[in-house]
């Protein structure tokens, strides 16, 4: 894959526009919003997809949260899925 | 042909979908565990017979998606593609369809025979989500089987539950659905409109009354798939991929020329795929054509991507995963009903379940109280004390019964019926095939309680909050949170055994964890070490007999967990993957699926890996008892001295005195290797103790009451302190269990004899903890990755780390106690 495609697949410039835009990973305990971009590789990109996390979908976090170490826990629907704050740092949501 | 007479149905779905009880339900008992060839990827497959049909189910591993290029995932796609299998079944979650939709067109765009399994109806309803099935057949043109896998065993009562339920959710379908006629009633075609009704009423009593079977309905149309499209591929389905469509369809038109790649790859799938910037596509277009224009092609390809990025300010892979995304929406808007407001109460429990601290402690007492439950059933809580009471042999436990029926019932029932003579033939068969197989039954208890209890663990969703609690510790060391349970299960606290515990990592995901925690498990203080440890702690640290006992524990760890960060770096490579977990709703156990789990794992050990150790075991016993000596009369420690096995202890001798071993305990180390439990036994035999537990042999029991003497008379020579050491050791042994008379024996033997010092005691402990695992792990840890080379690195980096270990230990007590006194 050339370097340009790969650059331009992960371009978030325009999201981060908004102020209310920002990572997974800073979100508080309680908070929902919307997921705007992802900027993982296309592999994790996949297996988020697959557990139902697309741009547009809607989440609320239940645990963890705020630059925390921890795995944190998000509600997308009826699904509940855990993941690394190194993942939650390449999500990013509008509050 | 096979067409006929053997079908192949693959079984995909993503995780908790309630796949593996779809399969147990399909092929019961008859099932195989394999490895994928050159991958740790675990294949299980069975059969069922219908009429002179024989179907065979490939349990094809759970995914999440088919796009990313984890081993599960390219292996699940090279089966679909490669094998073409007559019928792929889907199973669906129910009550989450939107996701699964998604996952399903992944499956529809590959072109294969497909039929969707539309599993855990019930827990939908619960949800308040009722589905209909046959617009949603309509809409993914494929058949869409509506079943409760986990209720299967339990139907009738289900079904009078969900007739109950049935009036009042129908009810409000059908007000719902006039609303909905009373809309439309300006539109010209309420005929169709009306018909679509009657199907959805009748496929609604069809579902309310058939849910059960729909297992046997599946079963129906698999049937039904087999035979009509044995030879017609499905059709194309399509989604309308919006502004990135002219692109597929001009790739699609491209690749379609190209013979050899189309015949196994559908040309609108690889489209996709090439614009996804997919790698394995690229890689298939690489070699499945034979002339060279598919560089240009991958170019081209890159190119449009770039463009399309350029002008959309989208990616293609983006505008596919939303697009895929909106039309499952749609669909799901279409067929879903929700009744009511869906109740999760489960998130709840989570919070103290996935707390970082109220969790972990949940986690020690879950683990503890499952590893003490497995083993004390198997090997633990006399189940049948009367019957030693009556017979006189050891039949209490499951584990001490076939032990007993190995050691006694086989050998005693032998002489009965053959009287062999004593000599070669006689000492193969008892010593060496009999003793042989015992060893391999002896762990089929515990492999079947280990295995249904972890059967009940993985059911309830309990081991997706272990992996989160956990894994912010593990993953220091480079494993995983899951890792936790085949650790203690090992002998993680104390006791254990490693081959259910390598076993056990078969519900890991992640292939470079699960190799990890493969090769670490060994280190573990696994039940056959305990007896060593209570042998030398008992002679040597007797005042300190717990702490030492918690040190060993604690310096299991230690080394297991740094070596997990050696390995890591040295032999399995690759970045640790990150934490990516769903969190399935708490289910209620299915005894039908834990005992059949464990049937099939018990099933699996006895004949993959039984063979090996079997083979070993005899090839050890060669070992031990030749070359023969010419007089018949020599006691059995004097022969041992001749064997094979000690001329190897002696070999090495000159080695192992750096760790101070003499050749006695290079040959009990040797026989270790079959099992740790030998050990203690072959110490015994070379430091001239015999058992003395209900031997009938006479000449045996005069030798023994020699060798008492002999232990007396030293003792009385011995000067008082060492007398006091002697009742000190069998006074903390009277009350306790822990050590027999041949070891109490022993350990008074070694303490008084010269040659062993604590030091060295504690030495050879570290020695059996970390040395080389026994044959039958081995042979697990080879079956269970599919790689002989794990197996030898486990062996041979143990042995390595044991030896550099032990010598510097040794060197280290030399060197202090000689600057000291």
């Amino acid at each position: 894959m050339s370097e340009s495609v790969k650059k331009n697949m992960t371009t978030h410039e325009t999201a981060f526009r908004s102020e209310k835009v920002n990572y997974l990973s800073t979100c508080l305990q309680g908070e929902s919003g919307t997921i705007v971009d992802m900027t993982a590789d296309a592999e994790l990109q996949g297996r988020l997809m697959g557990m139902g996390m697309f741009i547009g979908t809607r989440f609320k976090l239940l645990q963890g949260g705020l630059a925390s170490r921890k795995p944190i826990l998000i509600a997308i629907g009826e699904t509940r899925i855990a993941i690394g704050p190194e993942i939650a740092q390449t999500i990013l949501v509008e509050k | 042909m096979n067409e006929h007479n053997e079908i192949l149905v693959a079984l995909v779905g993503q995780p908790n979908s309630g796949k593996s009880t779809v399969f147990n339900y399909l092929t019961g008992l008859h099932q195989t565990i394999a490895n994928y060839p050159g991958v740790t990827v675990t294949k299980k497959s069975g059969h069922y017979h219908d009429g002179k049909r024989r179907i065979e189910v490939v349990d094809l591993p759970g995914t999440y998606s088919l796009t990313s290029y984890s081993q599960e995932e390219r292996v699940t796609r090279d089966f679909l593609l490669l094998e073409r299998p007559e019928v792929v079944v889907i199973v669906v979650d129910a009550s989450n369809l939107r996701r699964h939709l998604y996952f399903v067109f992944q499956l529809l765009e590959l072109q294969i025979p497909l039929v969707v399994c539309l599993n855990m109806m019930d827990v939908a309803q619960r949800r308040g989500i009722e589905i209909n099935i046959a617009e949603l057949e309509q809409e993914l043109g494929v058949p869409v089987i509506p079943t409760i896998a986990r209720h299967s065993y339990f139907g009738q009562h289900e079904i009078y539950k969900h007739n109950n339920n049935h009036t009042q959710l129908k009810t409000i379908e059908q007000h719902e659905h006039s609303d909905q006629q009373q809309e439309h009633s300006d539109e010209p075609d309420t005929h169709a409109q009306s018909v679509q009704h009657c199907h959805h009423n009748k496929i609604e009593t069809y579902r309310y009354k058939d849910y059960n079977f729909g297992l046997d309905k599946l079963r129906e149309t698999i049937n039904e798939i087999s035979k009509h499209h044995a030879h017609e591929t499905p059709p194309i389905w399509k989604i309308d991929y919006g502004k990135l469509e002219s692109l597929i369809v001009e790739f699609d038109m491209v690749l379609s020329q190209k013979t050899p790649l189309v015949q196994d790859f559908p040309s609108r799938w690889l489209a996709i795929k090439l614009l996804e910037n997919d790698r394995e596509a690229r890689r298939i277009v690489q070699h499945h054509t034979h002339d060279k224009d598919w560089e240009t092609l991958l170019e081209s390809c890159t190119q449009k991507i770039t463009e399309y990025v350029s002008s959309y300010n989208d990616s293609p892979r983006k505008t596919i995963a939303a697009r895929r995304n909106e039309r499952a929406e749609e669909i799901e808007r279409q067929v879903v009903l929700r009744v009511m407001k869906p109740k999760r109460n489960s998130d709840l429990l989570d919070r103290i379940l996935c707390h970082p601290l109220l969790g972990l402690v949940c986690v020690a007492l879950v683990m503890f109280g499952i590893f003490k439950l497995a083993f004390n059933v198997a090997d633990g809580w006399e189940w049948f004390p009367w019957f030693s009471e009556i017979f006189c042999f050891q039949l209490t436990t499951p584990v001490s019964a076939v032990d007993s029926i190995f050691s006694y019932w086989i050998p005693m029932g032998l002489d009965y019926c053959l009287r062999l003579p004593e000599g070669d033939l006689r000492s193969l068969i008892y010593d060496g095939i009999i003793a042989g197989v015992g060893e391999v039954l002896k762990f089929i208890p515990t492999i079947f309680f280990i295995f249904l209890f972890m059967a009940f663990l993985e059911q309830s969703g309990y081991i997706a909050r272990v992996v989160v609690v956990m894994d912010r510790i593990m993953r220091f060391f480079g494993i995983h949170g899951q890792s936790v349970l085949p650790l203690i299960l090992g002998g993680g606290i104390i006791g254990g055994c490693a081959i259910p515990a390598v076993m056990a990592t078969r519900t890991m995901r992640e292939q470079r964890e699960r190799i990890l925690t493969i090769m670490i498990i060994p280190l573990m203080n696994c039940g056959a070490k305990i007896p060593v440890y209570a042998l030398l702690l008992s002679a040597f640290f007797i005042t300190h007999k717990e702490l030492m006992m918690a040190a060993i524990i604690f310096i299991s760890w230690a080394i297991a967990l740094v070596s997990s960060l050696i390995i890591g770096k040295i032999f399995v490579r690759g970045k640790a993957s990150p934490l990516i977990i769903e969190l399935p709703s708490y289910q209620p156990p299915n005894f039908y699926d834990m005992f059949l789990s464990a049937g099939v794992q018990s099933w699996w050990f006895m004949k993959k890996a039984g063979t090996i150790i079997l083979a070993v075991n005899v090839f050890l016993w060669v070992l031990m008892y030749y070359p023969r000596p010419a007089n018949v009369n020599v006691s059995a420690s004097e022969q041992l001295a001749n064997s094979y096995a000690a001329r190897i202890g002696h070999v090495i001798e000159p080695l192992s005195k750096y760790v101070g071993f003499d050749w006695r305990d290079n040959v009990a180390l040797i026989g270790g290797f079959i099992a740790k439990e030998v050990v203690v036994s072959s110490l015994a035999t070379m430091y001239g103790i015999k058992a003395d537990d209900n031997e009938n042999d006479k000449s045996e029991n005069t030798e023994k009451n020699i060798l008492n003497n002999n232990i007396r008379n030293e003792n009385k020579n011995e000067e008082i302190k060492n007398e006091e050491i002697k009742s000190e050791i069998e006074e903390e042994q009277i009350d306790s269990d822990e050590l027999d008379n041949l070891s109490k024996r022993l350990a008074i033997r070694l303490r008084l004899e010269s040659g062993w010092t604590s030091l060295k005691a504690f030495v050879f402990i570290l020695f059996v903890m970390i040395y080389a695992p026994c044959v039958a792990t081995c042979a697990v840890i080879w079956r269970e990755t599919g790689h002989i080379k794990y197996m030898l690195a486990a062996a041979i980096y143990n042995t390595a780390i044991a030896i550099i270990i032990s010598v510097t230990v040794y060197q280290m007590g030399l060197l202090i106690s000689k600057v000291v006194f």
